[in-house]
């Protein structure tokens, strides 16, 4: 071997301290360090938590999808790749996927037991108070985003992401044809990819 | 993202949204309140407008029942088991592959600071083998070459094959190379077996064996411009795993104050796994000094010698010297 071996003990410092990367966190996972998995749990709890239960308005029904969504991200962490998108993206999309069969499930309940079906329509996301500074940026900045959406297409956003509904239920809502809420849906969508161009990671 | 544990649902779902065109894919996936997959990650960021903290009651129940779904310390996707005897004999294979593929004048590269050319090295390993055969024989061990420096224990090999051609210093090596598979095969495997200025068993010596094996292919891979060999997942898996068994005893070996305190080790990689290694006096309810996260394969180079510890990129958190200190010890068993 043709090397300098005579350097082989010298052994650089590391800081300690530093922040670990979502990279380093899901490698820890996939190795079994359960204390890669409570730190991805700080990290995301807020995330994933918020989301279902703004999706189900239901404070019981998001604390047991949060436990679903970090369970089954532990359990399957090879199902995460870095190379297409963010960690954080990946738990917002699998929180949203749980919240939304959770609404889903209790539509049908509701319909088996009232034969009634009704859906709070909202103006936009709700503005829940958040203490840490980076959360609070970044749900205004997504307010402040979405706002320059046109009214239509925001309200339309709304309903899908926020209240969970399908296409038709959205065209349902807002009395319009279910064609209109698809094109409003997708018009919508891409106009947000847009604006928040490189701030995305794409999620499969 | 990738779903290589698909439910059969799903699998079969994914299968008829692929038939589908990409218009009638976004169409589906609409209807059925999902978002198409070219605007997820626009879709993912209205998440960032509903964060909310949860009860932090919440935190405890949701880390006990990940912990029961997968067990802590075991890593997501385990390779197979592998015996130091399989991972041996397959190493024996990979590196006979290797002398079998170089060209007439990849032999007379410098391989080693100190075994000289590729030739000269198989040469070297050629003693290697037959010292193994003698330290491993049940029947007739050899106290020949025990406490004797490893180099020098190999030097007649090297002397006796000085004018033979390549291909005969090959076939020469892989023969001793299989007797030690097959001697190590016999008597009991946990009899003690002394080597060099080292006392452990059969599967230490075939460890040790495996580790220089594939050290010594990267040697020949850097002097003939090929690429490094890599070990399977299997055999990783098991190396590192006896690499952090071995950790006190490298500490002890090198006379390394340590204090009573755990170690996590946190090795990343297909091959990873997380390993708690107690210090000292330490036992499992001693609190941890030190998490020390990084690559299995890259740490299994440092212990072979074949990456300078100073260049193995990791991450520690916790005690700072402690991790130099480990880190500048787990080579070592390495015999050159």
């Amino acid at each position: 071997m043709v090397t300098n071996r005579r350097a082989r003990r010298t052994v650089r410092a590391v800081p300690n301290g530093a922040e670990p990367s979502d990279a380093s966190l899901l490698a820890r996972v996939l190795a079994g360090d359960e204390t890669g998995l409570a730190a991805v749990y700080d990290r995301y709890a807020g995330l994933v938590y918020g989301l279902a239960r703004r999706v189900t308005r239901d404070a019981y029904l998001a604390q047991d999808i949060t436990q679903e969504v970090f369970a089954y991200f532990w359990e399957l962490p090879d199902r995460v790749d870095l190379t297409k998108g963010t960690l954080r993206s990946y738990l917002a999309v699998v929180a949203h996927r749980r919240a939304v069969d959770e609404v889903r499930r209790s539509e049908r309940r509701s319909r088996v037991e009232t034969t009634t079906f009704t859906i709070e329509v909202t103006e936009g996301p709700e503005l829940e108070v958040v203490d840490a500074a980076a959360c609070e940026w970044r749900r205004q900045h997504i307010a402040d985003v979405l706002a320059k959406l046109p009214e239509e297409q925001r309200r339309a956003v709304s309903l899908a992401y926020y209240e969970g509904q399908t296409y038709v239920q959205v065209a349902r809502t807002l009395g319009i044809p279910e064609g209109t809420a698809k094109s409003r849906l997708r018009l919508a969508l891409g106009r947000l990819r847009v604006l928040l161009g490189d701030e995305l990671g794409a999620v499969t | 993202m990738g779903a290589p544990n698909l439910e059969p649902d799903e699998q079969a779902a994914l299968l008829a949204l692929d038939a589908l065109e990409a218009d009638e894919q976004a169409d589906a996936e609409l209807r059925h309140g999902a978002f198409p997959a070219d605007l997820s990650a626009a879709v993912a960021a209205l998440a960032d407008a509903t964060e909310l903290p949860p009860p932090a009651e919440l935190r405890g129940r949701v880390l006990a029942e990940a912990m029961r779904r997968r067990p802590p310390g075991r890593p997501a996707n385990p390779p197979a088991p592998c015996s130091p005897q399989e991972a041996f004999e397959r190493t024996v294979a990979d590196f006979a592959a290797l002398l079998a593929d170089l060209e007439a004048d990849d032999w007379d590269r410098t391989a080693h600071d100190d075994h000289g050319t590729v030739k000269d090295l198989v040469a070297h390993l050629v003693g290697v083998e037959r010292l193994s055969v003698g330290w491993l024989d049940p029947e007739h061990p050899s106290e020949e070459g025990v406490a004797v420096d490893h180099l020098t224990a190999t030097r007649p090999a090297i002397d006796e094959l000085h004018d033979a051609d390549p291909a005969t210093v090959a076939a020469r090596w892989e023969r001793a190379a299989w007797a030690v598979a097959e001697v190590a095969r016999r008597g009991d495997q946990a009899r003690p077996v002394h080597f060099h200025d080292l006392i452990g068993d059969v599967d230490t010596l075939l460890v040790m064996r495996t580790f220089e094996l594939w050290a010594h292919g990267m040697d020949i891979a850097l002097a003939t411009d090929r690429p490094l060999p890599a070990l399977d997942d299997e055999r990783m898996a098991m190396m590192s795993g006896r690499l952090m068994a071995a950790v006190p005893l490298a500490l002890a070996f090198r006379g390394t104050p340590v204090p009573d305190a755990r170690v996590r080790f946190v090795l990343t990689g297909a091959a990873g796994g997380t390993y708690d290694v107690p210090l000292g006096a330490a036992d499992v309810d001693t609190p941890f000094a030190l998490t020390l996260v990084t690559d299995a394969v890259a740490l299994c180079r440092v212990a072979a010698r074949r990456l300078p510890a100073a260049a193995l990129p990791f991450a520690a958190d916790g005690d700072g010297a402690l991790a130099d200190a480990v880190l500048a010890a787990v080579d070592a068993f390495a015999r050159d």
